[in-house]
C-alpha cells in the first residue's frame, strides 16, 4: 500500500449552541465533534464506528464542508480545505465524494438514472458532447453492475441495492479519490449488503480509492477497513489497525461494542471480560465530567469521574483514551 | 431450551394472505405453517418482502379481509381459531393474551399521551384494574423493563425518551396483561447494537420469568443465533427451511440459508470478498415458475425452474423446501 497521506484531520470540532430550557440559564453547547484528529493514507480504508450520536456522521460532513466547522483543519494532499473559497473548493469536491445511508432519499426522484449519473459530469464539465456523456454514463453503470439499458428508468424502479449502486456511480463519475461512505449498507438486506461491500472493495482495488467508512456495525467495518477509529460522544477513544482492534481491544467502550454484536454461529462466542452491555450514550449537551464513558464503564474508578483521559499511544499504531490502560 | 409442552400455544396451518393489486395477486404469505410452544422463542428469519411481517400481522388479526385481501388457513391460539374471529373477541385477546411490539417504537407510541398513561390504558381497558391501581402496576412494569427512575418516567412523553427507552415502553405495554404470546417484529432493527443487546436480554428474561413465548421476526442472523430456540427461514412468502438454531448454523440445508450465512460479515472473517447471493428478492406479484429462489441459486437444475418443491422432512423441527438440499434432513 501507498503510504502518502491523503487526508489529515487536525483538531476538528463542531459545536452547536443550544438554547437552555430556562430563560435565565445561559445557552449550552452541544459538542457534536470535539477536537478529533486522524489521517487517512492513499488507497486506505479507515473505519469510523460508534453508536448513534457519537459524531461519526458529523465528522464525514465536516470533511466535505457540508457543514462549517467550529475549529480545526482538514488537509487534503497538504491543502487546507477550510481556507478555500467556495470557488476554489469546487475542484476538491470532485476528489471528495460521499455515498449515503438512504439511497432512495439521496436520489432525485424526477431524474432518470442517466440524468442522475450525468449530473456530476455536467456540473464539473467533464464531458463536452452528448455522445461522450452517454458513453461515460453507460461505462459507469457497467462499472457498478447496472445494465446500461436501464438508464432511462427512474430511481423508484430500482431496488435498494441498485439505488446504492447508482449512488456509487455518481461518486465515481467525477473520479473521486476519497469516498466518505456514511452507513452505505445499513439500510440493505443481508444478501444485498454483501454485493455492495464487494463492489466497494473491487472498485477500491481497481481505481485506488480511499474510503472513510462510517458505520455502526463493527463486523462490517472490520471487513472493510485497514484501520478503525472508535468514537464516543464526539471524540475518538481508540484508533488502531483493524486486526489490533478486534484481537486486542483496549478501551472498555470498544470491548462493550464488540460484546454487543450478535454472533451468527452455532458456537457460543468466547466472551471477553466485558460482557455486560449497559446504559445508553449520554446526551452530548451534558457530557459527563471526567471520562465521558465512566457512566457505563464496568471498570471505572474515582479518577475516571474527575479527570478526562487523553489519547495516548499504548502500542505501535494503537492509541486509546483510558486511564486504566 | 425448556422441554415443550404437548399442546402448542400457537398453531398456524397453511396460512395464506394474498393481496389483489393492479399488478396482480401478491402472495405475501403462501402456505405458512408453524407451531410455537409455551416458553419457546421461535424466529421467523427473512429479508424484506419475504412475508414475515405479514405473517405476524395475520396471526394478530390485524389484516382486514375483503377488498382484495384474501386469507385462508388456520391460526389456532390454545386451540381457539383466530382467523375470522369477530373484532370484539379479537380485541379481548389482543394486548391481553397475545401482544406485539414493532420495529419503530417512536412511531408506535401516541405522541400526545404520557408513556405511563399509554401503559395503564391497556390494563384499564382490559378490565384488569382501576386507573389508580394501574398507575402502581405501570410503575412496577417500567421497573421490570429496566427503566431507571420509573416513577418519574410515568409522566414522560415519548419524544423525551431515547429509541431504546421507547422500545422498553413498548415492551412494558405489551407485557402489561401478562400475555402468553409476544410477537416481536424486528424489535431491535432501529437500535444501536449496545441497546439491541439489552432489549434482547430483556426479552429472554421475560421468557425465563413469565414463560412468555416469543415469535421473533428478524432479518438478522446474529439475533437469531443468540436468542431463538428454533428458526423458520422465509423466502418469497414461503417457509424454505425450519430447524433448531444449532442445526441451522451447523448445517444449513437450503442454499438460500447457506447464502445468508456466508454473506453475513463475521468478526472471525479476515477481509477479502464476501460470498454473496446474486440478484435480488423476487417481486411477490411476479414470482418465477418453480422454486422462487432458483434464479439466484447456484445449485439450480432444470427441475427447480419448473416445479416448487415441498417443505419436507421427517421431524417437525427439521424441514427444507429444496429438490437438492445441501444436507439431508434426517430423523433427529
Amino acid at each position: 500500500m501507498n503510504n502518502a497521506t491523503l487526508l489529515d484531520v487536525r483538531g476538528l470540532s463542531k459545536h452547536y449552541p443550544v438554547q437552555a430550557s430556562g430563560w435565565l440559564k445561559p445557552p449550552q453547547v452541544l459538542k457534536a465533534v470535539d477536537e478529533i484528529s486522524f489521517h487517512l493514507d492513499e488507497g486506505e480504508t479507515l473505519g469510523l464506528v460508534g453508536e448513534s450520536g457519537s459524531g461519526k456522521s458529523t465528522t464525514g460532513r465536516l470533511i466535505l464542508r457540508l457543514i462549517e466547522p467550529t475549529a480545526g483543519q482538514v488537509l487534503y494532499r497538504g491543502q487546507s480545505l477550510f481556507d478555500l473559497s467556495p470557488q476554489d473548493f469546487k475542484p476538491f469536491r470532485k476528489d471528495l465524494q460521499m455515498i449515503f445511508q438512504d439511497p432512495a432519499g439521496s436520489l432525485n426522484p424526477a431524474y432518470s438514472v442517466h440524468d442522475l449519473i450525468a449530473e456530476p459530469l455536467r456540473v464539473h464539465n467533464l464531458v463536452s458532447t452528448e455522445r461522450e456523456r452517454r458513453e461515460r454514463v453507460a461505462e459507469l453503470m457497467t462499472q457498478v453492475g447496472l445494465d446500461p439499458q436501464m438508464s432511462g428508468r427512474f430511481a423508484h424502479e430500482f431496488s435498494g441495492g441498485q439505488k446504492q449502486r447508482i449512488g456509487i456511480a455518481r461518486a465515481l463519475a467525477v473520479q473521486a479519490k476519497l469516498i466518505i461512505a456514511d452507513e452505505p449498507v445499513s439500510a440493505l438486506d443481508v444478501s444485498i449488503q454483501s454485493q455492495i461491500l464487494n463492489l466497494m472493495q473491487e472498485l477500491k482495488q481497481r481505481l485506488g480509492l480511499a474510503y472513510l467508512f462510517i458505520a455502526h456495525d463493527l463486523a462490517v467495518v472490520k471487513h472493510m477497513s485497514q484501520r478503525v477509529a472508535v468514537m464516543y460522544l464526539g471524540r475518538i477513544v481508540e484508533l488502531t489497525t483493524s486486526q489490533n482492534l478486534y484481537r486486542q481491544p483496549a478501551h472498555p467502550y470498544t470491548k462493550m461494542l464488540l460484546a454487543a454484536i450478535p454472533h451468527a454461529s452455532a458456537q457460543p462466542r468466547i466472551q471477553s471480560k466485558v460482557t455486560q452491555v449497559q446504559g445508553e450514550i449520554p446526551s452530548p449537551i451534558d457530557r459527563p465530567k471526567g471520562c465521558a464513558f465512566h457512566t457505563r464503564c464496568p471498570y471505572a474508578v474515582t479518577r475516571c469521574h474527575e479527570e478526562d483521559p487523553a489519547l495516548k499511544e499504548i502500542a505501535v499504531q494503537h492509541v486509546a483514551a483510558c486511564h486504566l490502560i | 431450551m425448556t422441554p415443550p409442552t404437548p399442546v402448542p400455544l400457537l398453531e398456524v396451518h397453511d396460512l395464506h394472505t394474498h393481496f389483489q393489486t393492479r399488478r396482480g395477486t401478491v402472495k405475501a404469505v403462501d402456505g405458512v405453517s408453524l407451531t410455537l410452544h409455551q416458553g419457546e422463542i421461535v424466529a421467523l428469519l427473512g429479508e424484506s418482502g419475504c412475508g414475515k411481517s405479514v405473517t405476524s400481522l395475520s396471526i394478530m388479526g390485524l389484516i382486514t379481509q375483503g377488498q382484495g385481501t384474501r386469507q385462508s388457513g388456520r391460526v389456532l391460539f390454545e386451540g381457539q381459531e383466530l382467523l375470522g374471529l369477530d373484532e370484539t373477541a379479537l380485541q379481548r385477546l389482543r394486548g391481553h393474551q397475545l401482544s406485539m411490539i414493532f420495529q419503530e417504537p417512536l412511531s408506535s407510541l401516541n405522541p400526545v399521551m404520557t408513556v405511563g398513561q399509554q401503559i395503564a390504558e391497556v390494563l384499564v381497558d382490559h378490565g384488569l384494574m382501576t386507573p389508580a391501581a394501574a398507575r402502581d402496576k405501570t410503575i412496577e412494569l417500567l421497573r421490570e423493563v429496566g427503566l431507571s427512575d420509573a416513577a418519574q418516567r410515568f409522566d414522560a412523553y415519548p419524544h423525551e425518551l431515547s429509541g431504546g427507552m421507547c422500545q422498553r415502553i413498548m415492551i412494558a405495554m405489551a407485557i402489561a396483561c401478562d400475555p402468553k404470546l409476544l410477537i416481536a417484529d424486528e424489535p431491535t432493527t432501529a437500535l444501536d447494537v449496545t441497546i439491541q443487546k439489552q432489549i434482547l436480554q430483556l426479552l429472554s428474561g421475560l421468557r425465563e420469568r413469565r414463560r412468555t413465548s416469543v415469535l421473533l421476526i428478524t432479518h438478522d442472523l446474529g439475533v437469531v443465533a443468540e436468542n431463538a430456540d428454533r428458526v423458520l427461514v422465509m423466502y418469497a412468502g414461503k417457509v424454505i427451511e425450519q430447524a433448531t438454531v444449532q442445526q441451522l448454523f451447523e448445517a444449513p440445508a437450503h442454499p438460500y440459508t447457506q447464502g445468508l450465512i456466508d454473506s453475513t460479515p463475521n468478526l472471525d472473517l479476515q477481509g477479502g470478498l464476501l460470498a454473496s447471493i446474486p440478484g435480488h428478492v423476487p417481486d411477490l406479484a411476479r414470482l418465477p415458475a418453480g422454486c422462487a429462489f432458483a434464479p439466484r441459486c447456484s445449485h439450480a437444475q432444470s427441475r427447480c425452474h419448473v416445479q416448487m418443491p415441498d417443505l419436507s422432512g421427517h421431524v417437525d423441527q427439521r424441514k427444507v423446501r429444496c429438490w437438492i438440499p445441501l444436507t439431508l434432513p434426517v430423523k433427529a
